[in-house]
């Protein structure tokens, strides 16, 4: 079963306290700190309310790129074993030019890096991406 | 190539000083100084992981120097990367610029011996005004000063890029690179190698610049750390403000390019991203200044590659100093934060890739 509040839910209360009832009363030297620690929450709590999502489509996007099957993989480390693989080597043919003489591949590969950046600034940064004007 | 500190400007002191260290202190600055020397205050002025910054007030009571000096102490950390200078070069490297015109905080004395204060130090003087690079883009005091002070930046760089290979007082940085970028790209290739987890986006940045590599336009003494944080700024002093150019650990033979791309880079503009010159003001009077006292032209192309590689290498450097913590050697909240950083360079580098 899942236990209630979730994850996300007990993340975004400690940092609501942590930013409203905590910081008026943190000396000036430690709240550079505190304000880090609360944009961790943040951080932590948005990566747990997107679950596996990225990753799946991640690793659906690499898959496509190879050509291979996406077999489904419901195992967590698993999943991330198979993304973190194809990863590697997407960085090795990229380094190594191997998708230059294609460019339609080299398109999909350029969107997927697209893809996987703006993800990623989803859950780091989500106000920098709405400053650059994307989301 | 060393690596510049992406910690912020205040971090607390940890690392006290007894009294007899002190006493230890004030001998050395007495022979230093050829006078009996009173120290008035010591107290650390920001903080950072790789250099330690105390205020230091003395108080000469006779001799050449006799009078109140008001001065920075500069410590190596405990913890100072391998890679960056030590205190003798960085004092050489100051003593170089400081001859050549540039504003610099004037370097005095080194301090090698351990016995001091356990760690190699030099001492230079106090310069006003702050480095604070969200201060000095975003706070009012500074809008009247910013436009003069990105040419006067442009002007001090193009005197450090006078300062060539060959100079008798830097024979310690080694020979001048070849081919700069070049060898940038493997540096930075090299640091993804060593990395535990693949960089698809880093990867295609250098990928990108390795086929539009430029030739190198000259080598000159780069300072590698130049942008905004980095120098002082009073705005009730001169017109431009500027007091002096900080943080010189990293400075080494180079391509002029990679100082000015790294001072204009958007990870440097301390999110005021629509003025490009480090966040103070459009890059056209900071290369203005540049040209006026450099004597050189600026390539946009050469420029662009390396603005590229001021991202990855913004990226890299994140990552190295994440895994400083993730290693267990030095646990910290802001180091750990760090890490998650890289996604914000990564897509400036497919911005200006044109992937995006």
């Amino acid at each position: 079963m899942e236990d209630r509040p979730s994850a996300t839910d007990l993340l975004e209360i400690a940092r609501t306290t942590l930013l409203e009832a905590f910081l008026p009363h943190i000396p000036a030297e430690l709240r550079l700190e505190a304000l880090i620690a609360a944009n961790v929450l943040a951080i932590t709590a948005r990566e747990a309310a997107f679950g596996e999502t990225p990753l799946r489509h991640e690793r659906a996007r690499l898959a496509a790129i190879y050509d291979a099957a996406v077999p489904p993989i419901e195992e967590s480390a698993a999943l991330a074993a198979e993304a973190r693989r194809l990863r590697a080597r997407l960085a090795a043919d990229i380094r190594a030019g191997a998708f230059e003489a294609d460019p339609a591949r080299l398109d999909q590969v350029r969107e997927h890096l697209v893809a996987t950046t703006l993800q990623r600034l989803r859950i780091n940064n989500p106000r920098y991406l709405e400053a650059e004007g994307l989301s | 190539m060393a690596e510049p500190d992406l910690m912020t400007e205040d971090g607390a002191s940890r690392h006290g000083v007894t009294a007899e260290a002190l006493s230890r202190l004030a001998a050395f600055l007495a022979e230093a100084a050829r006078g009996p020397v009173t120290i008035a205050r010591l107290g650390r002025i920001r903080g950072g992981a790789i250099q330690e910054n105390w205020r230091l007030d003395i108080a000469v009571g006779s001799g050449p120097l006799s009078g109140r000096h008001k001065l920075v102490l500069r410590l190596s950390s405990l913890e100072a990367l391998a890679f960056s200078h030590t205190r003798a070069e960085e004092f050489a490297i100051l003593r170089a610029a400081y001859d050549a015109g540039v504003a610099v905080p004037e370097p005095l004395w080194l301090g090698e011996d351990p016995g001091v204060l356990g760690r190699p130090f030099l001492v230079m003087r106090r310069l006003r005004g702050t480095a604070i690079g969200r201060k000095v883009v975003r706070d009012a005091r500074f809008a009247p000063v910013r436009q003069a002070l990105a040419e006067r930046l442009g002007e001090e760089l193009g005197k450090i890029h006078r300062i060539r290979p060959g100079h008798p007082g830097l024979t310690f940085l080694g020979p001048a690179p070849d081919d700069p970028a070049a060898e940038a790209i493997a540096h930075y290739r090299a640091a993804l190698d060593s990395d535990a987890e693949a960089h698809p986006v880093l990867e295609w940045g250098l990928r990108w610049a390795e086929r539009r590599a430029p030739r190198a336009s000259g080598v000159v003494l780069c300072h590698r750390d130049y942008r905004t944080g980095n120098y002082l700024v009073d705005a009730g002093r001169r017109r431009d403000g500027l007091t002096g150019i900080l943080d010189w650990e990293f400075a080494g033979w180079g391509a002029p390019e990679e100082d000015l791309a790294w001072f204009c880079a958007k990870c440097w503009r301390f999110g005021v991203v629509d003025r490009e010159a480090g966040g103070i003001a459009e890059r056209a009077p900071f290369y203005r200044g540049y040209r006026r006292v450099s004597g050189r032209e600026i390539d946009p192309a050469a420029i662009h590659f390396w603005e590229v590689i001021a991202h990855v290498r913004w990226a890299v450097i994140a990552l190295h100093q994440t895994d400083r913590h993730l290693s267990g050697a030095e646990p910290s909240l802001e180091l750990a934060a760090i890490g998650r950083r890289p996604p914000e360079m990564e897509l400036e580098v497919l911005r200006l890739t044109g992937a995006l």
